[in-house]
């Protein structure tokens, strides 16, 4: 049982994020989940180890920056590590390129937090950031791809900057999850946004419903 | 085959060498014809019947249309709409290729290896 995720997709802020799982492993275990460039901070000495926080870097993303094994006590695993304990842990908190923002269950103060019965159901992976390059591209799309791969209760939200992973030539990757009805693929946008990739198109209020709808928000 | 060094190997077909990364996938893509793909089954003992060039083509066309391999999902369903399969599974697919479909399709079908992890 994981009670709280910590997916890290940048290397910075580094302290912030050491100081959120130090502070959450004290109620139980936890798992630091680097992907994209999250997975610097296995060699930024940001995170020296603790009891019951296990440390993964997502091995796609790692062997793309890195030839040798990950530092102790680091360790390499698939998206699947991750995916297999979303839907049980108390708290997931995304250290992305925004604010970082807390999804999942609602969580108190105390160490009642964990185990907190999730509002809703389903995974939400909500993409609010353009493309911080192509291996940003890529690794979002391959987020998504494993998702569909292990045919999660999963939705994708387009919203914000994050609606560039839709346009122009690039997009082309995205189509494959439509064409084959893989996931569920939406934008928060207005009708008339031309997006290249046919998603659904949802105002305000139903991208809000989206959320509130799904048991565990992540946000890239 | 020979010229083979710790880094890559030469296959010599058609008059041409053909170079392959260390885990037989071709270095360019470019130089890809059905002919070599049966040349490089050949080789590995992989015996290419109806279904597997029908997903070697698949394979080859879905990483054109859109940039990566496709998932094993979406070659069942391709496969059941396409050859009437309606059995078609990925224990299909494994019993096709079974060191792992998506890699090995790929690779006869002279694409990179797939990079990521599921």
């Amino acid at each position: 049982m994981i009670d709280y995720i910590a997916l890290v997709r940048t290397a910075a802020p580094a302290e912030e994020i050491r100081d959120a799982v130090a502070a959450a492993a004290r109620f139980g275990p936890a798992l630091l989940f680097a992907h994209g460039d999250g997975v610097e901070l296995a060699v930024a000495d940001a995170f020296d180890g603790r009891d019951g926080v296990e440390a993964v870097v997502c091995s796609t993303s790692w062997r793309r920056r890195h030839a040798a094994d990950p530092p102790p006590p680091w360790r390499r695993a698939s998206l699947v590590a991750l995916f297999e304990r979303l839907d049980r842990s108390g708290r997931v908190d995304c250290f992305g390129r925004g604010p970082w923002l807390c999804a999942g269950p609602a969580v108190g103060a105390g160490p009642e937090r964990a185990g907190v019965p999730a509002p809703g159901r389903g995974l939400l992976i909500e993409i609010a950031f353009a493309p911080d390059g192509p291996d940003d591209r890529t690794e979002a799309l391959e987020f998504v791809l494993a998702a569909a791969a292990l045919e999660l209760d999963a939705r994708v939200l387009f919203s914000g900057s994050g609606r560039v992973h839709l346009a122009g030539a690039d997009a082309r990757g995205w189509r494959q999850l439509v064409d084959f009805d893989l996931l569920e693929l939406a934008a928060e946008c207005p009708r008339e946004s031309g997006l290249a990739i046919p998603v659904r198109q949802l105002d305000g209020a139903a991208a809000r419903q989206w959320r509130g709808d799904a048991g565990c928000v992540v946000s890239l | 085959m020979d010229g083979e060094n710790s880094c890559t190997r030469v296959l010599h077909f058609g008059g041409e060498a053909i170079e392959l990364e260390p885990d037989g996938h071709l270095v360019d893509p470019g130089q890809w014809s059905e002919a070599l793909a049966a040349e490089m089954a050949r080789l590995a003992g992989q015996e290419l019947g109806e279904l597997h060039w029908w997903m070697i083509r698949f394979v080859r066309r879905h990483w054109l249309e859109y940039g990566t391999p496709p998932l094993m999902r979406a070659v069942v369903t391709a496969m059941r709409s396409d050859t009437g399969r309606e059995d078609a599974s990925s224990r299909t697919l494994y019993r096709l290729f079974p060191e792992g479909p998506i890699r090995e399709a790929c690779r006869f079908a002279g694409l990179p290896r797939p990079e990521a992890c599921i």
